[in-house]
């Protein structure tokens, strides 16, 4: 990895503003300070990144490589005086001190605690900004496509979602890759979130790199007053994936409708952690996890609720459930709760099991083969994730509150037919 | 099987339990398509088991007999298999099924016992499931819920009724179908059964209670006593069963032994 001087020289070429190269100098120099995560802090504690080479992996042209694809799709039946939605490349663009990309950036990159957050933050080397404008009610959905480079080496994306006051948007992200040449690559990514006062948001974000490739991922996302936001996140590629997803309800009567589902397997190796910070009072957060591994499939889920003091009438709920396909596949569960204001209702639980033979039965005696009916089984678990419907709504249990839209439908058949093809 | 031939089912000295304990001692009973059978009996007399051993449950164990539907011995199918052939169960204790859709489920269902599954008809398959949900007097907005999924227990039963409806079995297999269900989901249920009976349906009703039979008149009725079948007889015998109780069977059992 490059020298200070080195990384300096590199950034004059890039076109970006000089705020982003100060932030990104000051990553750095955390960076060349930091080690690398090991066993002995907690949530590294399944994980065990000691044995890679991190030098090993080829630095991507900086700035000039595949980049993020985006797209917009929808009506944007928004009035002629609301502009539309924007994106926009991050290290490209021309923003300027006043501007909230500035804001946003300089709290997540002052703030990282580790040397995975803080690569991305000082290096990345791929980025899209999405601006979702205030008052904005149109019906046009996002979709970002994050191409990982191929063949050894490291990708840094980073995306910032901005969802100023009153707005309402759409936002899928997909992670992918093609690469099935030699050598083993790697994925560093970060996405940053902020909705604004009253806003409602909806990010999905569907992982699919390649079996062969190392993928790690910090989001944090940020909730303003009465804000609203609603994200679900899916891992089927990656070798090793390790992740973290922050949301933080920051202002008073904030919400969060958090959902996701992991599939391992094969070999690979999934260690999912999801933090829900309670910052302000009448909060609420809503989380629904599920995975299922396979083969020597392993699955680890780590999530906590936080509370914070001065968050009083917090209602928040989090459960994870887990199926395991066959013996030698494993997944651990850990739900914790870290609480510093009594005036609250907070409620956890985890599920590991196999397949229900009573379920299986009763299929079979419908005519449907038991092969067939495990499959029907284990796309009806992830189902329960995915499909948010009327029917899901009513149950506080799933706690998927919510509501179909077709971008929504779209990436739960996307996500059907990846955990049919695993099964 | 030409599917006008009509046809029966026959269990011929069925024995079979479960963790080495035989509950069925030889149990003997033909029913002919186009016949509705009741089996009554007290608890813990092999009814349940006797469904379950039909449909091929993997928790019980086989020691002697066959079952023939015709010429095959359904016991030797797997059990997804015995349902394709044409025997149905509908279930004392109907599992829910989370994502999995009640649509979904029933296409699925009838695909797997039609003869030519490329040849369905989607919809007319929903078409004739809007008809049989209204028939029996169910939200058709259940068809987008989870099978089974927060149902009542008399939604439970009339979604097994529903499924019999849709899947045409040669032979159903009902138990306890009555069973906690008020006036009202009896009497819809019961309109259910009859809906199929002619002579291309056998039907063998295991049940506790007299009241679901004053609405399916049985041809016959069999009595379950430890494990076997010790007395069969005309609708008669059900009245005489409501006088005297179960009690009396001790003594019938000695006479058949007897005239063993």
């Amino acid at each position: 990895m490059a020298e200070n001087t080195d990384f300096a020289r590199l950034l004059e070429a890039v076109e970006e503003p000089k705020w982003l190269t100060s932030l990104r100098l000051t990553a750095y120099e955390q960076f060349m300070k930091m080690e690398w995560p090991t066993p002995k802090e907690e949530e590294w504690r399944r994980t065990d990144i000691t044995g890679i080479d991190f030098a090993s992996f080829k630095q991507p042209d900086f700035m000039r490589g595949k980049g993020i694809e985006s797209r917009l799709r929808g009506k944007n039946q928004h009035e002629d005086d609301v502009p539309g939605i924007s994106v926009r490349s991050l290290c490209r663009g021309s923003y300027g001190e006043g501007d909230s990309l500035r804001r946003i950036l300089y709290g997540q990159m002052n703030s990282f605690d580790n040397r995975l957050i803080a690569w991305n933050c000082a290096m990345f080397d791929r980025g899209a900004y999405v601006v979702v404008p205030e008052g904005y009610q149109g019906e046009e959905v996002v979709y970002l496509t994050v191409f990982a480079e191929e063949g050894g080496y490291y990708t840094l994306p980073r995306i910032v979602v901005e969802a100023r006051r009153n707005s309402r948007a759409t936002v899928v992200v997909s992670f992918v890759d093609g690469s099935k040449s030699e050598g083993q690559s790697l994925v560093n990514g970060g996405i940053d979130v902020s909705v604004g006062e009253d806003a409602r948001l909806k990010l999905y974000v569907i992982q699919n790199v390649s079996a062969n490739t190392l993928f790690f991922g910090n989001g944090s996302m940020e909730v303003a007053r009465g804000g609203h936001l609603e994200s679900f996140e899916s891992h089927f590629g990656g070798s090793l994936v390790k992740t973290r997803l922050t949301c933080s309800l920051d202002g008073e009567g904030s919400e969060a409708y958090l959902r996701g589902a992991y599939f391992p397997t094969g070999k690979q190796h999934m260690d999912i952690r999801t933090v829900q910070k309670h910052r302000s009072g009448h909060t609420n957060s809503r989380l629904f996890y599920k995975g299922a591994v396979k083969d020597s499939g392993r699955a680890v889920y780590q999530g906590l609720i936080e509370v914070f003091e001065g968050a009083e009438k917090t209602d928040a709920y989090l459960t994870d459930k887990n199926l395991i396909l066959n013996d030698g596949a494993r997944a651990d569960s850990i739900p914790t709760l870290k609480i510093r204001n009594n005036d609250v209702r907070c409620r956890h639980g985890s599920t590991t099991g196999k397949i229900n033979e009573d379920e299986l039965y009763y299929l079979e005696t419908r005519g449907i083969e038991r092969r067939e009916a495990e499959r029907m089984l284990v796309a009806g678990f992830f189902n329960e994730v995915t499909e948010v419907t009327e029917v899901t709504e009513v149950t506080e249990e799933a706690g998927t509150k919510g509501s179909a839209d077709v971008a929504g439908k779209g990436v739960a058949a996307e996500v059907a037919s990846l955990v049919e093809s695993r099964i | 099987m030409n599917k006008n031939d009509s046809t029966y089912l026959r269990i011929e000295g069925l024995k079979a339990g479960i963790d080495g304990r035989e509950i069925l001692r030889g149990v003997n009973l033909e029913i002919s398509q186009g016949e509705v059978h009741a089996l009554m009996g007290p608890n813990g007399s092999g009814k349940s088991t006797l469904a379950n051993v039909l449909m091929g449950h993997p928790a019980y164990e086989l020691y002697e007999g066959r079952v023939m539907l015709g010429d095959i011995n359904v016991l030797e199918l797997p059990v997804h298999e015995r349902a394709r052939i044409g025997l149905f169960l509908a279930f004392q204790y109907p599992v829910s099924i989370t994502g999995v859709t009640v649509g979904k489920f029933l296409k699925r269902a009838v695909e797997a016992r039609a003869e030519n599954p490329e040849d369905m008809d989607v919809s007319s398959f929903f078409e004739k499931l809007e008809e049989t949900m209204e028939f029996l007097e169910i939200d058709p907005r259940f068809v987008g819920r989870y099978l089974n999924n927060g149902f009542s227990g008399g939604e439970k039963k009339r979604m097994e009724i529903a499924q019999m409806l849709l899947l045409e079995p040669k032979f159903a297999i009902l138990d306890e179908t009555d069973s906690g269900l008020d006036i009202d989901a009896l009497k819809v249920v019961s309109r259910g059964i009859n809906r199929l009976r002619g002579p291309d349906f056998g039907s063998l009703i295991i049940t506790h209670y007299q009241r679901i039979l004053n609405y399916v008149k049985p041809d016959r009725v069999h009595v379950m006593y430890d494990g076997r079948i010790v007395a069969s007889g005309r609708e008669e015998l059900v009245t005489k069963l409501e006088e005297r109780g179960y009690e009396w069977l001790k003594d019938e059992r000695v006479l058949e032994n007897i005239r063993k």
